[in-house]
């Protein structure tokens, strides 16, 4: 068997695998605002909310496909390492640089915290810039600060723009690559690396060590 | 195989097991502070209570991360010794926040996955936090044994990263494995690093 793909509404992650959280007020400029997403956080005064803060929003699914309930935040740091997005989508699977660092995330298999991270592994946003246009493939800008999908249902409602052509945001339709097993519906999906390539992660229904911690569970089989 | 040990720092407890935190402020001296850890009475907080608190990860090898703490009563039962790190469990599953490290005298299989970690010695009966949840709270527990290189009992078999970990008996006191003692138990945490050889 080759790879194959999973929608995201099709995926829902764990709650609170890093903390409960601390703040249930949906930004006003919403979750992809210029004023604290992707931004250089290098200093405290610019940065918005502290590493790690976790926000849970109600989602109302009112896109197509879009699943109803709610959705977790966690904010963090992307650092590129030396991974390059394969696909433009910007769904990228990120897990933390280190297991001493839980808030760095990156989408190198290769400077990643491997199967002791795999536990924690979120979803990047992607990136638009500050008039609201995307920013080319729509990968953060790195060692920026923003935040990850990191838990409950796929946030189809809020993360809603064009990144080029006909990629797009994450819509009802936007897919996450699986790993050579099948996944089928309310199993348990694990992040391993890609069999395909050395750059990015995949969903699959086997953890990549026999019993290392599932992220989530899915909703329906993959395709 | 006899019996090894995994640093505190190296252990990751499941968050959410006793409910939601209620708490999300710092006591004013600390989390074992002498005010309400470790106290006789009905305590400073109602039993169940769930705290979460950020461990900003100053202290040599801490880690910054939530960490989560329940409030409980020690019960000793036959058990001479009392040390932070102990690993524990409640005694019934109708009492949930009575919390023991004696194995022959604990809720058994039904309490595993509600497995905590004492933050201190306590005295029988006595009243005070237990990590129940996230990173270790290296920075924020006062204890000297409390620190990122002290350990806990691990398992026989050996502990690779990433793997959910589970309390189990062990003669004397709990200890972390890898394998449940019944096949269905649910994990309480994950292993962020080997345990040591």
């Amino acid at each position: 068997m080759t790879a194959s793909t999973i929608a995201g509404v099709e995926i829902v992650l764990k709650r609170n695998r890093f903390g409960h959280p601390g703040l249930e007020t949906y930004p006003a400029d919403g979750i992809l605002g210029a004023s604290h997403h992707n931004v250089d956080g290098s200093t405290p005064t610019k940065r918005k909310y502290r590493v790690g803060t976790v926000l849970k929003a109600w989602h109302p699914g009112n896109t197509a496909s879009s699943v109803a309930g709610y959705t977790e935040f966690v904010y963090g740091i992307f650092d590129q390492n030396n991974g390059t997005k394969l696909d433009p989508d910007p769904n990228v699977i990120v897990i933390p640089t280190a297991i001493d660092d839980l808030f760095t995330f990156t989408d190198d298999v290769n400077d990643c915290a491997s199967l002791a991270a795999a536990a924690f592994a979120v979803v990047m946003l992607g990136a638009i810039a500050t008039n609201g246009t995307p920013i080319a493939t729509g990968l953060m800008t790195d060692t920026y600060y923003g935040w990850f999908w990191s838990g409950g249902v796929y946030p189809t409602d809020f993360v809603t723009y064009s990144v080029s052509g006909s990629e797009s945001g994450f819509t009802g339709t936007s897919t996450f690559i699986t790993a050579v097993d099948t996944i089928v519906a309310g199993s348990s999906v694990y992040v391993v690396g890609q069999a395909a390539s050395a750059e990015g992660f995949a969903l699959s229904l086997n953890p990549q060590d026999a019993s290392v911690v599932s992220v989530g569970m899915a909703l329906a089989a993959d395709d | 195989m006899t019996a090894k040990t995994i640093a505190s720092v190296e252990v990751y407890l499941n968050f959410g097991r006793f409910g939601s935190p209620t708490e999300l402020a710092e006591p004013l001296d600390g989390v074992t502070g002498s005010s309400h850890h470790n106290v006789a009475g009905k305590g400073r907080y109602r039993l169940g209570t769930v705290l979460q608190l950020w461990n900003p990860g100053d202290g040599t090898g801490s880690v910054p991360g939530w960490s989560e703490f329940v409030y409980g009563q020690w019960d000793k039962n036959d058990q001479a010794t009392s040390a932070a790190l102990l690993i524990a469990m409640p005694t019934a599953i109708t009492n949930l926040y009575n919390i023991t490290d004696d194995p022959n005298d604990c809720a058994s299989l039904a309490a595993a996955a509600l497995a905590v970690v004492a933050l201190s010695a306590m005295t029988d009966n006595y009243y005070g936090w237990f990590w129940s949840g996230g990173i270790a709270p290296i920075d924020l527990v006062a204890d000297a044994t409390f620190a990122a290189t002290d350990t806990m009992v691990s398992a026989t078999g050996a502990i690779t990263v990433g793997e959910p970990l589970y309390a189990l008996g062990s003669g004397e006191g709990f200890s972390w494995e890898v394998d449940p003692e019944d096949a269905s138990v649910t994990a309480c945490a994950v292993a962020l690093a080997a345990d040591d050889a």
